[in-house]
């Protein structure tokens, strides 16, 4: 067996992680102020999109300990309580590869529904949660708000993420 | 090979049990994050500094194109509407100097004025400006991260405006970023008083555009279009900056649009009016309770 110069291990190196980091990114995009009108938890939408669509293509690059750095990470950036964001994306990650064998076999749209599915559980999740931390009831438009954009988002944000998975990924 | 597949369905049975174990462990994690989160956030709060003071200048950094074409497309448009704008500038610049010369008039008869009273002026306020560099608002929190942090003087509690008015209240500081609460965060409230009716009521932000004015008197004579100021009461801010101006009143319930157009914010500017705040007992959040001694220490040492 040839063993892998350090120029190759490098190069796989960064391609393993771009799940991981590509997602970090997609935060730090959705964090920049953009000057327009404000759409809401856009952050959380395309973290929640990107979690969901990397366990169950690629699990063994988004691992758990991705998802932490990934859930901390939107934890302490935003002033969101602490934790819950966490706490979301590791059942995100969790339901993805629950029966992920059969989910990666279906066709687009029926990944698309399941996916709607995880994402409302999030929403009303996180709602419930941020009303119970802070202590009052927080308007449920904004849990809503947070479903709708990670449910619109998610077949554009899938397919650069496919195009991305089959262009840079190692075949595994 | 039988024997082969067995050891290695044992070994996938083994990564899978470990993996389930892992899982619970970091669900129960991010509840024990939660429990701490609450009530001891000094931690927390340090942490979220640290990672802000880390990441700021990596946002600001990706933000660079995105502004330089934003620039770019707003030259353009100047370009082509220069001739109007011209023409516009000409005739406020009439109007300007005509109110300059009403200036100069009213300082002279202010300052004899002055000298009749024996008039003791209060204490200077000093500002930074700083720019906004990430949006961290989201459907439940209202906030900023500026590039501006202890050591350009920012200290907590400190008011950030803008030319429009009162936009929020330093919340956190870091060494080179600090986070602002806006007025529109369902945390903040401030007390402001209505600059016609004189009633006093404590503005509330409900993580929306409005904000709403809580605990006005029953007789209050509060109407739509009223401005409402700061009242310069628990000695956070001072009396005065301009807020916002009220929407609608119904039932004892007053809701109040503030001047700033916080999708907006391009820069800050934060305001330093040396008022020996009572940020202790505020605002229901945790956090806010930590960096007080730094904070203090800062304000101590920017006054020497």
């Amino acid at each position: 067996m040839i063993r892998p110069t350090i120029g190759q291990q490098l190069d796989m190196a960064w391609r393993a992680a771009l799940p991981v980091s590509l997602t970090l990114l997609l935060l730090f995009v959705s964090l920049l102020s953009w000057h327009l009108p404000k759409l809401g938890t856009i952050g959380a939408a395309f973290v929640t999109v990107s979690v969901f669509f990397w366990s169950l293509h690629q699990p063994n690059l988004m691992t758990l300990w991705g998802v932490l750095a990934i859930g901390l990470c939107h934890d302490l950036l935003t002033l969101a309580p602490f934790g819950v964001g966490l706490l979301v994306l590791l059942l995100v990650h969790g339901s993805a590869l629950w029966r992920r064998k059969a989910l990666v076999r279906m066709p687009f749209l029926l990944i698309w529904l399941v996916f709607g599915l995880v994402a409302a559980g999030a929403s009303v999740l996180t709602w419930l949660l941020v009303s119970f931390l802070q202590e009052q009831l927080i308007d449920p438009s904004e849990g809503v708000r947070l479903f709708l954009l990670a449910f619109t988002f998610y077949p554009p944000l899938a397919a650069l993420f496919a195009w991305i998975e089959r262009r840079l990924l190692p075949t595994t | 090979m039988n024997k082969r597949t067995g050891s290695i369905g044992a070994a996938a049975a083994t990564r899978s049990w470990t993996h389930r174990f892992t899982f619970v462990l970091l669900v129960a994690l991010a509840f024990g994050l939660m429990l701490v989160g609450k009530p001891d956030s000094v931690l927390v709060s340090r942490l979220r500094m640290m990672t802000i003071d880390l990441v700021a200048p990596v946002i600001n950094a990706i933000s660079r194109p995105i502004d330089a074409a934003r620039e770019t497309a707003d030259d353009v448009r100047d370009y082509l509407a220069l001739k109007a704008e011209n023409e516009a500038l000409r005739l406020q610049n009439q109007t300007l100097l005509e109110w300059q010369r009403v200036a100069r008039e009213l300082q002279a008869e202010n300052a004899s004025l002055r000298g009749h009273l024996n008039f003791q002026p209060g204490p200077r306020a000093s500002f930074i400006t700083a720019n906004v560099v990430a949006d961290t608002s989201s459907s439940f929190v209202r906030s900023l991260i500026v590039l501006g942090g202890r050591k350009a003087g920012v200290a907590k509690g400190q008011a950030a405006v803008t030319g429009a008015g009162l936009a929020g209240r330093v919340l956190e500081v870091g060494e080179r970023s600090s986070r602002i609460l806006l007025l529109t965060d369902i945390n903040a409230r401030v007390p402001v008083v209505a600059e016609r009716s004189r009633d006093q009521a404590v503005l509330a932000g409900r993580n929306a555009d409005l904000t709403e004015l809580l605990y006005l008197p029953r007789d209050s004579d509060v109407k739509v279009g009223d401005r409402v100021v700061t009242s310069g009461h628990g000695g956070v801010f001072p009396a005065g900056l301009p807020v916002g101006e009220v929407t609608s009143v119904a039932g004892g319930h007053a809701m109040v649009r503030p001047y700033v157009d916080f999708s907006r914010l391009e820069t800050i500017r934060i305001i330093d009016f040396s008022l020996p705040g009572i940020l202790q007992q505020d605002l229901g959040v945790d956090t806010t309770r930590m960096l007080e001694p730094s904070a203090t220490g800062t304000a101590a040492g920017a006054n020497q």
